[in-house]
């Protein structure tokens, strides 16, 4: 029976100047390195680029029909706690063959979105992004997510 | 803001060769890739690794910003072998992601990448042909665009 064995959220950065990858730079021709990402500090190591990655397994040759959400959280720039808004930024379904393992990969550039936010409201900030992800083909599991939490701090430490 | 919505499809190459590059090697190796749009597949040149790009331009002056839904799809089409009037639709991909736009630096592009590698096999396995590939995609809010489809043929190779 098929399964989704992980949910995670991935970034990639150069190899020779350890910078964040662009998502214009993906699938470019230099090596790659692959870190997982967990938590990340907010401002100053932001990643422009985050891959979410769910991980589908099964023994025979089977196809598989994943739901994908991504929701961004926002809280009050004032208050810095709480979760005064949330953003749907993705759904999906992919109907996938799988044959032993299966990925799913969704590349986010936040470039945009933090623009966004940032014009259209002003007083909010990006706080968390949830990556989550469920079967419901050829039987409906219970979701699975992987958050990231961003470490926001306006004194700058 | 009124924007244009340009919807791409393409297949990963060996970077300086002909050679399809599947999803293990683009893991395992991270190899160096060129994209290269697909506009058909003969039946012996499967595509394994294949990128839909979903890509939202401003095409007058920026006055707002706005966060745009854009709706796009895969759908091939089966044919069975056994009975050539037989066909399926299976829709691959469904996705709905919401593009930021409204600063002039900003464009709204959104990427997504899969195997196709093993629906061939899954298809051949039970005597059924793919025999065409539809990728389709519309602006949903703030306004509902008209679809914008790319069909890609397969000349089938029955030997």
């Amino acid at each position: 029976m098929a399964k989704i064995v992980r949910v995670e959220w991935l970034t990639y950065w150069r190899s020779d100047t350890k910078d964040w990858l662009s998502i214009g730079e993906l699938g470019k021709a230099f090596p790659l390195q692959q870190r997982q990402v967990k938590t990340v500090e907010f401002p100053e190591i932001l990643p422009r680029l985050l891959i979410g990655v769910i991980h589908v397994q099964s023994k025979r040759l089977e196809q598989v029909r994943v739901e994908v959400e991504i929701t961004y959280l926002l809280m009050h720039e004032r208050t810095m706690s709480g979760i005064a808004r949330t953003y749907q930024r993705y759904q999906a379904f992919h109907s996938l063959t799988v044959k032993s393992s299966g990925l799913i990969e969704i590349p986010i550039a936040l470039d945009a979105d933090e623009n966004y936010f940032s014009r259209a409201h002003p007083d909010l900030a990006l706080k968390s992004l949830v990556l989550r992800a469920r079967l419901l083909a050829p039987s409906r599991s219970p979701w699975r997510s992987a958050k990231i939490d961003y470490l926001y701090t306006p004194w700058g430490d | 803001m009124r924007v244009e919505l340009r919807l791409e499809f393409a297949k990963a190459l060996k970077t300086g060769t002909e050679r399809s590059l599947t999803l293990a090697e683009w893991h395992r190796k991270r190899d160096p890739v060129q994209w290269k749009p697909l506009q058909r597949i003969d039946g012996a040149e499967v595509p394994a690794l294949v990128r839909a790009g979903i890509n939202l331009q401003p095409i007058d002056s920026q006055g707002e910003v706005r966060w745009y839904r854009v709706e796009a799809q895969a759908v091939y089409e089966v044919i069975s072998q056994r009975d050539w009037g037989q066909r399926r639709m299976v829709e691959r991909w469904h996705v709905q992601p919401a593009l930021p736009l409204g600063v002039p630096v900003d464009s709204g592009v959104h990427w997504e990448w899969w195997d196709f590698g093993h629906d061939w096999d899954y298809w051949s396995d039970r005597d059924y042909f793919i025999s065409g590939i539809t990728i389709r995609g519309r602006l949903r809010t703030p306004t509902l665009g008209k679809w914008q489809v790319i069909h890609i043929p397969i000349q089938l190779s029955l030997g």
